[in-house]
């Protein structure tokens, strides 16, 4: 038999029991319904918690520090590892930080700021971008060159009572790029006060240098809230000439001689190789951060809610099925007479399968669809009907057509015994039957 | 060898504790373009005699051969496949289905061989004007009456051109005056065609068509009438 037959005679055939056709489309599309409306609403989970774990930052950095395990042979976090870094794929650039915690003073106010000495090439890939005024310079150690983010303006102090300019609706009294900003890392040389050492001999105090602010960016939703960036070979430099007042964990450590890292970035180019540069990166025996860490258990969870939610739905799926066997099974048993006739006709076993399977899959089609349609009539309305539970439902192309075919999946598995059922019935019986 | 060769055919059923014995060693040989009528009281067998020469029912002992091929040997999908190219079957009651217009239950049996719908169309056009019911081509079963009920199944019977015809009380459902037409017309055809065609009827109508009757009675062969008729039906 031709395949358009097989069509046609199904057409016929479901047109012949309207009602009945109609009801176990209906408990079909009920079913797919559900599971579409469920699935989506996971999907909308999920997209939910990506969105807002973006907003905290990018998604496709990496921080790697040194090894915790600090016994026997350890990796070193040091040029050699950036080079190595530099070279894996998918990673778009590398930089070391170095971090310490200097203070700006501006006329008589001050603020501790998070200085990072970074690779200023690769500030832009870090979202270091001037909102004004441009990138450092190379600059010198006498007059570093540094970028401040836009809270640090802000963020000066009255070092007598510590009040906040912001708060003293002073707001703006210092413009960094204007002002006359100097940096020390001897807090005691800004307050003026006097220092005595163990053999009662004033201790010197530290350098205060001053500083020019090139530009300034933003703080990326607080990833570096009241920071300033400097070419990393620089803030070595101070780091060098201020050692004494600086806490030893600050200061880039002299291990064995080689210089290595407390820190280093990486920006991978995709957040789909986020992964497998810090499973690389973790293999070689070094620490990693990223947001998509956070991430990935977040999307195990919604995963888990998702499989959780289609369960359900699978179950209203499974009665349909159950609906759509029974109705083939009647349609099969009141047809007896039909199958008969059609073998004494001639007609292939198989055709005969195929004639009940046929009209089944129209079932799970036209089930399908139309629960199709539901499910977007309910990705509008649930988000109004659920406000407070916040439900977000998305319904991508695979889903709608995957659901479609799955109504189909269920319809054919579901009629594939009836029609086995069909094929057996025997034709001289059937004809005899009045 | 003739065309069909029943040879020592044996039917049992089983009802209950006892056995029925449908079919007790039949033998039979028809030619090719025979019209034959097969008779007997009700009960006597020869429906299941039908049956297992359409291979609608296999035969518990005996050899069933249709040009030099063992019926008997095939399997159910082979029956099928011998059936739809080498008989026809016409029925008491007509069996068209319901749902189909009487074209398309006409043009069924070609729909099944995988026929292309114009072709197929058009045969059922030209086979119905052959039986007379071409005015009826858009009504269903239930829109018509028996006597042109049983002519569509007589045009679904002979669409695929088969060389055996087998028919089971076609006239059965109808009125004297029907049946004597349908009955002309069946042995028109047939003669025209070179059909061969086996008959089973109670009906002393029935009988006068034939060549050849043969009267069952308890499963087994009591009487083979052989009648020349000349110049019957010109």
């Amino acid at each position: 038999m031709k395949f358009s037959d097989f069509f046609r005679m199904g057409f016929i055939n479901l047109r012949r029991r309207k009602v009945r056709t109609i009801l176990t489309a209906a408990a079909m599309a009920v079913g797919v319904a559900c599971i579409v409306v469920l699935i989506s609403i996971g999907i909308g989970y999920n997209q939910t918690y990506q969105e807002s774990i973006s907003e905290m930052g990018s998604l496709t950095k990496i921080d790697v520090t040194p090894p915790r395990e600090t016994k026997g042979k350890v990796a070193l976090l040091n040029d050699k590892a950036v080079s190595a870094f530099k070279k894996l794929k998918g990673v778009e650039a590398v930089t070391p930080v170095v971090q310490v915690v200097p203070y700006l003073k501006g006329g008589k106010y001050i603020a501790p700021i998070r200085l990072y000495g970074i690779d200023l090439d690769t500030a832009g890939d870090f979202q270091i971008t001037p909102l004004k005024g441009q990138l450092p310079l190379k600059g010198t150690k006498l007059v570093p060159q540094i970028i401040l983010t836009d809270d640090v303006a802000d963020s000066f102090a009255d070092p007598q009572t510590w009040e906040q300019i912001k708060d003293m609706k002073n707001k703006h009294l210092i413009d960094p790029m204007k002002g006359n900003i100097r940096l020390t890392f001897d807090y005691n040389t800004l307050s003026g006060q006097y220092v005595e050492g163990e053999d009662g001999r004033a201790v010197p105090s530290g350098n205060i240098y001053r500083i020019e602010v090139t530009g300034i960016t933003s703080m990326q939703n607080y990833t570096y809230s009241t920071s300033g960036f400097i070419q990393l070979k620089i803030l070595e430099e101070l780091i060098e000439a201020n050692e004494d007042f600086l806490p030893p964990s600050n200061t880039a450590n002299d291990m064995k001689n080689i210089k290595t890292y407390p820190l280093v970035w990486i920006k991978a180019d995709d957040i789909k190789n986020v992964q497998s540069i810090t499973d690389v990166i973790r293999k070689a025996g070094f620490e990693t951060y990223s947001l998509n860490d956070m991430l990935e258990s977040v999307k195990k969870q919604s995963k888990q809610i998702q499989g959780m939610l289609a369960a359900i739905g699978a179950v209203a799926l499974l009665v349909a099925g159950i609906g759509t066997a029974n109705t083939m099974m009647m349609a099969i048993n009141e047809r007896t007479k039909e199958i008969g006739i059609l073998k004494v006709l001639g007609t292939d076993l198989g055709d005969i399968v195929k004639m009940f399977l046929v009209e089944s899959a129209i079932i799970g089609v036209i089930g399908g669809t139309i629960g199709l349609f539901v499910s977007l009539i309910l990705q509008g309305i649930l988000p109004i009907l659920l406000k407070e539970m916040e439900v977000r439902s998305i319904i991508p192309i695979w889903l709608a057509g995957g659901a479609v075919i799955f109504a189909v999946f269920v319809a054919v598995i579901s009629a594939l015994g009836p029609a086995i059922n069909a094929m057996r019935v025997s034709p001289q019986v059937a004809i005899r039957a009045e | 060898m003739s065309f069909i060769e029943l040879r020592n055919i044996k039917k049992e059923f089983k009802i209950g504790e006892n056995i029925v014995k449908a079919l007790d060693g039949i033998n039979l040989s028809i030619e090719k373009k025979e019209i034959i009528s097969i008779t007997g009281r009700s009960g006597s067998g020869k429906s299941t005699l039908l049956n297992i020469l359409a291979g609608l029912e296999k035969s518990t002992d005996g050899e069933i051969i249709i040009e030099g091929e063992h019926i008997e040997k095939m399997g159910e999908s082979q029956r099928i496949k011998f059936r739809r190219k080498n008989i026809g079957f016409i029925f008491q009651s007509y069996n068209l289905l319901p749902q189909y217009t009487a074209l398309e239950n006409v043009a069924l049996p070609l729909a099944l061989k995988g026929i292309e719908p114009k072709e197929r169309i058009e045969k059922a056009r030209e086979i119905m004007k052959q039986v007379g019911i071409e005015t009826h081509e858009n009504h269903r079963p239930n829109e018509m009456s028996g006597g042109q009920q049983q002519r569509v199944g007589i045009a679904r019977a002979l669409i695929t051109d088969p060389a055996i015809v087998l028919a089971d009380e076609p006239t059965g459902n109808l009125d004297t005056r029907t049946s004597i037409e349908v009955m002309e017309l069946l042995i028109n055809l047939f003669k025209e065609k070179g059909t061969t065609f086996l008959l089973v009827s109670h009906d002393e109508v029935a009988k006068n068509y034939t060549e050849r009757t043969i009267n069952l009675l308890d499963g087994k062969i009591v009487d083979i009438e052989q009648i020349f008729r000349g110049t019957i039906l010109t």
